[in-house]
C-alpha cells in the first residue's frame, strides 16, 4: 500500500530516481490501479425444504432480523471474472466458516461502496432493506450511527427482492465497511443459484478529507 | 483545473515541477467531494413538500459527512455547491416516517438544480426517485447518477410524502437522508 504524500520540489533539490518514483510513478500507479475489492455474494440461510448445505447455514433467517451479507473469498468465487482484490488479500479476508463479511480499508481515504443484494423470501412482506455500514474490526453495529446508506429492494420474482445501494464514505486505515440486509418474514440472503445478483464493491477514489 | 504543457526551451524549475506535476496529481488524488446529512424536519402535513436543511460537516450529529473543498461546497445549509467544472457522481438518499397515526401512501424525493423551489421537484427535477416502504414506520431509498455541472451550480433536496403527516426524525430518518457529490472527471468536450 502506497501512501500519497504530494511532496514539494524545492530550489537546488537534486531530482533523483527515488523522488521521481515516489512523487510521480507511484501516484500514477495509484490512479491507474487503486485499492479495489469486488466480491460475489454467498448465500446465507436457505429454504428448509432445500437440500442441506452446511455453507448456507441451512434454514431460514428469522423475519425481523438484519444480518450481514456474506461473500465468497476471491479464491473461491463462483464468478472469478467478477471478483478482484487488488490488495492481495488485505481487503477481503475470509473468516472462520470460509466467507468474507467485511472489507478492510488499507489506508485513509474516500471509498465508493456499492452493494447489490438479493433477498429470497418465504412469503411476501413489506419490510426489506439493504444497509451499507462502516465500523472497525472490533466495533461494528448496524445502528443509525454506523449505517451510511440504505435502500429498499424491489420485487423481481414471486419470491425474490433485489436492490442496489451505492455511496462514498470517508474512512481511516484499518476501518471496515460491510453490508447487511433483512426482511420482515423468514428469508435468506444472496442466492447461490443467482450469483450475479449479489456483490459488494469497494474502491478507493481519493485522499481522506 | 489547469494541466500546464511542457514547452521546448522552458526552464525546469521547482515551481514548474510543482504546478505541472505535484498540483495536478494532488487534484486527481483528492478531487472535490462533499457529503451532508439532513437536519430534522418537523411534522409536515400529508402531501406537503419540504426542502431539506443539512447539518454542516463537523457537527457532532453529522455522521459520515465531509467536505474536501475547505467548506465551500457546504457553505450554505440547504444545498451542495459545485466548486469545479466537471462530471460528478451524485448519491442521494432519503427517509420519511409517519408523524401521526396512519399510513404513508407514497413518498418520493428529488434533487433540484440551482433553485430552492420545491415546485420544481415535480415539474423539473434533476433526479427524482421513489421512497419505498422499509416498514410502516420508515419509507426510504437511494439513487445514484453521474451528471455534468459547472462551477457555481448548486443542488437542493426536496421530499414529499402523502397519506399521513410525516417527519424526518432525529435518528434513522435523518442519517438516511443525505446528498453527496464527487468529482470524477472533466466535462466532455463540446
Amino acid at each position: 500500500v502506497i501512501f500519497l504524500l504530494h511532496e514539494t520540489w524545492t530550489g537546488r533539490e537534486v531530482v533523483t530516481a527515488e523522488t521521481m518514483n515516489r512523487r510521480v510513478h507511484e501516484v500514477h500507479r495509484r490512479l491507474y490501479e487503486p485499492p479495489l475489492c469486488r466480491l460475489v455474494g454467498m448465500q446465507r440461510g436457505s429454504d428448509p425444504a432445500a437440500a442441506y448445505q452446511p455453507a448456507m447455514q441451512s434454514g431460514w433467517l428469522p423475519g425481523g432480523q438484519t444480518n450481514t451479507l456474506h461473500y465468497h473469498p476471491p479464491a473461491a468465487s463462483p464468478l472469478p471474472s467478477g471478483t478482484v482484490d487488488t490488495t492481495n488479500g488485505f481487503m477481503a479476508r475470509a473468516t472462520v466458516g470460509g466467507y468474507v463479511w467485511r472489507v478492510y480499508l488499507p489506508e485513509d481515504g474516500l471509498y465508493r461502496v456499492t452493494c447489490r443484494a438479493v433477498i429470497a423470501l418465504s412469503r411476501m412482506t413489506t419490510y426489506r432493506t439493504v444497509l451499507l455500514i462502516k465500523g472497525t474490526s472490533t466495533e461494528y453495529t448496524a445502528d443509525h450511527l454506523h449505517v451510511f446508506a440504505s435502500c429498499v429492494p424491489s420485487r423481481i420474482s414471486a419470491t425474490h427482492y433485489a436492490g442496489s445501494v451505492e455511496a462514498v464514505v470517508a474512512a481511516r486505515a484499518g476501518e471496515v465497511v460491510y453490508s447487511a440486509a433483512g426482511a420482515g418474514v423468514d428469508h435468506h440472503l444472496a442466492d447461490d443459484s443467482r450469483p450475479h445478483l449479489s456483490s459488494l464493491t469497494v474502491r478507493w477514489i481519493g485522499r481522506h478529507p | 483545473v489547469e494541466f500546464p504543457t511542457w514547452a521546448d526551451g522552458a526552464e525546469i524549475t521547482p515551481e514548474r515541477m510543482n504546478e505541472s506535476i505535484r498540483d495536478p496529481l494532488a487534484f486527481l488524488t483528492g478531487p472535490p467531494a462533499a457529503r451532508v446529512i439532513a437536519d430534522t424536519v418537523p411534522q409536515t402535513a400529508a402531501g406537503g413538500v419540504r426542502r431539506i436543511t443539512f447539518l454542516p460537516p463537523g457537527d457532532a450529529r453529522s455522521f459520515h459527512s465531509y467536505d474536501t473543498t475547505g467548506g465551500t461546497a457546504t457553505a450554505l445549509r440547504d444545498r451542495l455547491i459545485v466548486t469545479v467544472d466537471g462530471l460528478y457522481d451524485v448519491h442521494v438518499g432519503a427517509e420519511v416516517a409517519p408523524a401521526a397515526t396512519g399510513a404513508v401512501t407514497y413518498a418520493d424525493a428529488a434533487l433540484v438544480k440551482n433553485s430552492t423551489s420545491s415546485a420544481l421537484m415535480l415539474s423539473a427535477p434533476l433526479v427524482r426517485f421513489p421512497l419505498l416502504e422499509r416498514a410502516a414506520t420508515a419509507w426510504r431509498n437511494t439513487a445514484s447518477v453521474r451528471l455534468p455541472f459547472t462551477a457555481g451550480d448548486w443542488i437542493t433536496l426536496h421530499v414529499i410524502a402523502s397519506g399521513v403527516p410525516w417527519q424526518i426524525s432525529s435518528d434513522w430518518s435523518r442519517t438516511m437522508t443525505f446528498v453527496q457529490l464527487t468529482w470524477v472527471g472533466d466535462l466532455p468536450a463540446a
